[in-house]
């Protein structure tokens, strides 16, 4: 071949050789890419291939009362194990022997006692073979493993390498029904709680984040306390091959226990409580209505806020609520179906009208504002009220009785309407958001703060609350309806033939404008302006006045301890169950000091000493305890009519403090349909004082 | 044989052949000792037996004057199809493909890997004929058919990878002998975009009204397959499935940064989360364990290979070697492109080996014999004068 024939190849041969440079270049720069410019991604996504982690259950935290007495904790599960990584690494044995070893052991505890040896065997295999993606993680043979097959397991451990005994831990509530509500219970989180729960500031500041298929607390303590009590779960890293099987595994954080979570609640008085509640409840059922059946009751302690006992009925034993729950076990906790739904805490989110023991806000507001003082008698006729038009607005002496003169002990101590509905007015006429602001301070209609959740907030009503909730309903129909009738005579307007019709249909539309406008106004001044018989109903604590149990017993310690308007709250401190060191410790908050004067808090104090004594509506409840001294306030609130079929139902309502000197507790209690307050939720008092104070009844009973 | 021929040995090409053979061997230690628990050096020791034999087959093919195949090539044609029909008729499956005839209960051979170099030896032949005689559409049809039918048989096999390998030996070979680059290109092009529009028309989902006969059209291939051959676009798609594969082996690469994992210390390879690690994948174990640093140098190494080669083509005596030259380069090249390619993502997944480094006897031997052509071309080249 001489040069010229060989130099069109010679060309062609660097076009060759161009080609290929371009090719080692693609493979270059893509091999760049991955490597440089992305390696690190990928090497996060190859490790995430191999390590994978699995959790170790931890045991959830105690909760126990005051005095350290147990309400909730954590009792063993045994449940069988088998774990593919100890059981491979066996040296001295076939696996598949050790499982058919294994079904020989297990075959008399076998749920299914008619399986043979084989049958379980294959079973095993099976189960082991479903989780064959997750072989890191031990596969659960048998669950609920009687004591006698642990003992065989642990005697047989050289036999049965990678089988072995693992306690989970499940909660208990050994007290069952005590503080049910208060305690609350632990379930799966929901999807739709997983937000909820990573907002608790505790869980935030520690970083904590709650996941899919975790265990929590859904109410009361072990809601609130969720991330104290859970402690942490461990986490061991497992290195896996391709097919999920372990390698190696290696803890790197160990699981750490829950914190133990102390009450304020003193179980003995809590019981107290509880029984004493029943009691009343079931005699009301004999006696009064056989409807009764919820109620609740609050003891706190008015020098701090702590609750010391808390009572919901009717009662919620926890225990129910684990695991899987029947139809019936969620209708009787969660519905109203057949009775009403045991899980809710109605001390802290049942909403009762307080009926007659709203009257002490009443009285102070009036003698803050100086119209009336204590010693101003009044009549206790509806004439008192002022002219024939007042008079029809207001309401009648209770039980169809007249007092007499009455001045502000008297009228507290026999709860008299009249005294009540006169001073209320006038506080009213004066400044009509005056009552509201006062039971805000107090407490009233206002969230307590209680570390529980689910808290009701309640509802004081007030001239500018009345317009604002009820107007709004009024404007939209007014607007409706004159919408219609232009609507309705547009139309026809427009289809008449002369000016004649016309002008008679413009008028008939304007007539029926009219109409509509008188109509509304008349809303407005019966239904959104504030009305004297508004007055007359608040003052003496009935109409829109909606307060929790505990609202009130912390209304009543606010009046008796000078006027410190404390948060309530259950949890005393938390510690740690292995050293012991306290980590959190709450301490009593005042959220505000009330505007009242201590002299008038202190001529109202007076007063409800005299409900407690001689004419006074609760001096039957005390007369056989000469220990006692204190005060309270009888109610009996009319539950709004319209739910009902007669009409005629009342809740008991009591509050109370003791002792007289140097207050520690306050009490407030409701049970529905009770009627009397005294009568019912008083008995429930007495028999917290008795227990608190350990006084004695001289007719022993 | 003359003792003067071996003054003309490109030393510098054998000892990047050598390179490479002891990267195999390097490689395949780390790479396929997780394969055969029983003897984790069985690969390893078999590849050796590959690499022994493989030098023997280059040095005898070296020492023959590859010229001489000329005066045979009907003989090897048509050996060449009788080997692939004999796969036809009595070839084993493996993998949903029949591409072996077994020789013993153990021993099988893959003629396709041969069919290779017979297809190169018998069209350079049938090319340096024809030169300067390629400027028309009606000349590229003779020698379209001489290796349409040798392709359609391996096609039927199915074997996608080695249909592809000699369509890349075809242009490499007919664009140095000298076929009418526009017109060639023209026709590639025109090929290329049939394909493309044939694959889109098949999988499009919103095709206007008057196009919807076009779904129906039949196409050589199942859609199995094609969804096979497509994933590499978008593994992502199905990640358990048909882009498991790429994805481990993209993590693999990635994962292996600039430094590596170190020898043994790849844990895509060495648990097994990369499938073929030993054979078909085996250069995303290199990625893996060597990095960026390993990948470059074992590309490096090959690229000298094949620029020798062209060295080596490029001074043949004749048409004849410098053909039979590139067709070897194009085979070569054309490997190395779609196996780096599809382990690195950016080809589709074809099941084409590492040439003279995955493990496997009849890819060794066929490549051996390719460098012993290469060789006897070498030695028997024109003294230049450049």
């Amino acid at each position: 071949m001489d040069d010229k024939e060989r130099k069109p190849y010679t060309h062609r041969f660097w076009g060759l050789s161009t080609v290929v440079l371009l090719v080692f270049l693609i493979l270059g720069f893509n091999l760049w890419r991955l490597q440089i410019a992305e390696g690190s991604y990928y090497s996060e996504m190859a490790k995430g291939n191999v390590m994978q982690v699995v959790k170790i259950p931890t045991t959830r935290g105690d909760i126990v009362d005051k005095n350290n007495k147990l309400l909730a904790t954590s009792v063993p599960e045994f449940v069988l194990t088998l774990d593919w990584l100890d059981l491979q690494q066996s040296k001295t044995t076939n696996w598949k022997d050790v499982v058919k070893r294994l079904a020989g052991f297990i075959k008399p505890y076998w749920p299914n006692p008619n399986e043979s040896v084989d049958n379980i065997d294959v079973d095993i295999l099976v189960n082991v073979q479903n989780h064959q993606w997750e072989r890191y993680r031990p596969v659960t043979i048998m669950q609920n493993v009687p004591q006698e097959l642990q003992a065989i397991v642990a005697e047989h451990q050289d036999e049965l390498p990678g089988v072995s005994v693992d306690a989970i831990p499940i909660r208990s509530y050994p007290q069952h029904t005590l503080a049910g509500q208060i305690l609350g219970y632990v379930r799966e989180i929901g999807p739709n709680e997983i937000d909820q729960f990573n907002q608790n500031p505790d869980a935030k500041k520690a970083g904590f984040t709650y996941s899919q298929g975790d265990l929590v607390g859904k109410d009361g303590v072990e809601k609130s306390y969720d991330f104290w009590l859970r402690g942490k779960e461990g986490v061991q890293q497992v290195e896996v091959d391709n097919n999920a099987r372990p390698l190696s595994k290696k803890v790197v954080q160990p699981p750490e226990p829950g914190k133990t979570v102390q009450l304020t609640i003193d179980a003995d008085l809590q019981k107290t409580v509880e029984d004493s509640l029943d009691q009343v409840i079931a005699n009301v059922q004999k006696t009064t209505n056989p409807n009764a059946k919820s109620g609740a009751a609050v003891v706190i302690d008015v020098n701090t806020g702590k609750i010391l006992a808390m009572a919901s009925r009717p009662s919620m034993d926890p225990n129910d609520l684990i695991g899987n729950i029947s139809q019936a076990v969620s209708d009787k906790y969660f519905t109203n179906k057949d009775a009403p739904a045991a899980s809710l805490d109605r001390a802290i989110a049942g909403l009762y009208p307080p009926g007659s023991t709203f009257k002490m806000i009443t009285a102070m507001a009036a003698l803050q504002l100086k119209v009336t003082n204590p010693q101003e008698q009044i009549s206790d006729v509806l004439s008192s009220l002022g002219n024939i038009v007042a008079q029809r607005q207001g309401f009648v002496e209770w039980g169809g009785n007249n007092f007499g003169l009455v001045n502000l002990y008297r009228a507290i101590a026999l709860s008299s309407d009249i005294y009540f509905e006169v001073i209320g007015r006038r506080v009213f006429d004066a400044n009509p958001e005056f009552i509201g602001q006062i039971a805000h301070e107090f407490g009233l209609g206002t969230y307590s703060g209680v570390d529980l959740p689910g808290e009701a907030k309640g509802l004081v009503p007030s001239a500018a609350w009345k317009k604002a909730n009820n107007q709004p309903k009024y404007d939209k129909e007014r607007d409706q309806k004159l919408a219609d009738i232009s609507s309705k005579y547009d139309a026809k307007i427009a289809q008449a033939k002369d000016t004649q019709t016309k002008q008679k249909l413009q008028a008939q539309e304007d007539q029926e404008k009219k109409q509509v406008q008188v109509w509304y106004q008349q809303m407005i001044s019966q239904n959104v302006n504030w009305q004297a018989y508004d007055s007359y109903n608040n003052a003496i604590g009935q109409g829109y006045n909606d307060y929790t149990p505990l609202q009130l017993a912390d209304y009543v310690a606010t009046i008796v301890n000078g006027g410190k308007h404390y948060q309530p709250y259950i949890v005393n401190k938390i510690t740690d169950p292995i050293t012991g060191k306290v980590v959190k410790q709450n301490e009593p908050k005042v959220i505000n000091t009330v505007s009242i004067s201590p002299s008038v808090l202190n001529t109202v104090k007076q007063a409800m000493q005299a409900t407690t004594r001689g004419e006074g509506t609760a001096s039957f409840l005390f007369s056989d305890l000469p220990e006692f001294s204190g005060g309270a306030k009888t109610g009996t609130a009319q539950i709004g009519s319209k739910d009902t079929i007669s009409g005629e139902l009342y809740n008991g309502e009591f509050v109370a403090f003791a002792p007289y000197d140097h207050p520690q507790i306050a009490f407030a209690g409701v049970v529905e349909y009770g009627s009397h307050g005294g009568d019912t939720a008083g008995y429930v008092a007495r028999a917290a004082f008795m227990k608190y104070f350990g006084w004695k009844s001289t007719n022993g009973g | 044989m003359d003792k003067r021929v071996y003054r003309n040995v490109d030393l510098l090409f054998v000892v990047f052949t050598f390179l490479l053979l002891a990267a195999s061997l390097f490689i395949l230690s780390t790479a396929s000792i997780n394969v055969d628990k029983a003897d984790p050096m069985h690969y390893v020791k078999a590849q050796a037996v590959w690499i022994a034999s493989g030098i023997v087959i280059a040095i005898v093919l070296a020492s023959i004057d590859y010229q001489k195949w000329r005066h045979f090539r009907w003989w090897i044609y048509g050996l060449n199809l009788a080997l692939l029909g004999a796969v036809i008729l009595f070839g084993s499956s493996a993998k949903g493909a029949t591409r072996w005839i077994p020789i013993t209960s153990t021993i099988t051979i893959q003629p396709s890997e041969f069919a290779k170099i017979f297809i190169i030896l018998t069209l350079a032949d049938f090319l340096a004929e024809r030169q300067g005689k390629l400027n028309n559409f009606k000349d590229f049809i003779p020698p379209f058919l001489f290796v349409l039918i040798p392709m359609l048989l391996i096609f039927k096999q199915p074997d996608l990878g080695t249909t592809l390998v000699f369509a890349a030996i075809f242009i490499g070979m007919m664009f140095v002998a000298g076929a009418n680059p526009y017109k060639f290109g023209g026709l590639l092009l025109g090929g290329v975009c049939i394909v493309a529009v044939a694959l889109w028309l098949h999988f499009a989902t919103d095709l206007p009204w008057w196009l919807h006969w076009a779904q129906g059209l039949p196409l050589p291939m199942q859609d199995y397959q094609l969804k096979r051959l497509t994933i590499f676009v978008n593994p992502a798609a199905d990640t358990t499935g048909d882009g498991y594969h790429i994805i481990q082996s993209i993590w693999a690469i990635g994962s292996g940064g600039f430094w590596g994992k170190g020898y043994r210390m790849g844990t895509q390879g060495q648990l097994n989360f990369l499938p073929e690690h030993h054979t078909d994948f085996i250069f995303s174990v290199v990625g893996e364990e060597f990095g960026f640093i390993g990948t470059v140098t074992l590309l490096f190494i090959f690229l000298i290979f094949i620029l020798r080669s062209v060295s080596i083509a490029m001074k043949a005596r004749g048409p004849y070697g410098m053909l039979v030259g590139t067709g070897i380069i194009s085979m070569f090249t054309f490997h190395i492109l779609v196996n780096v390619g599809m382990t690195s993502g950016i080809m589709p997944v074809t099941g084409i080996p590492l040439p003279l480094i995955s493990f496997g006897g009849s890819a060794m031997w066929s490549n051996m014999a390719a460098v012993g052509l290469l060789l006897s071309i070498n030695l028997r080249s024109q003294r230049l004068m450049f």
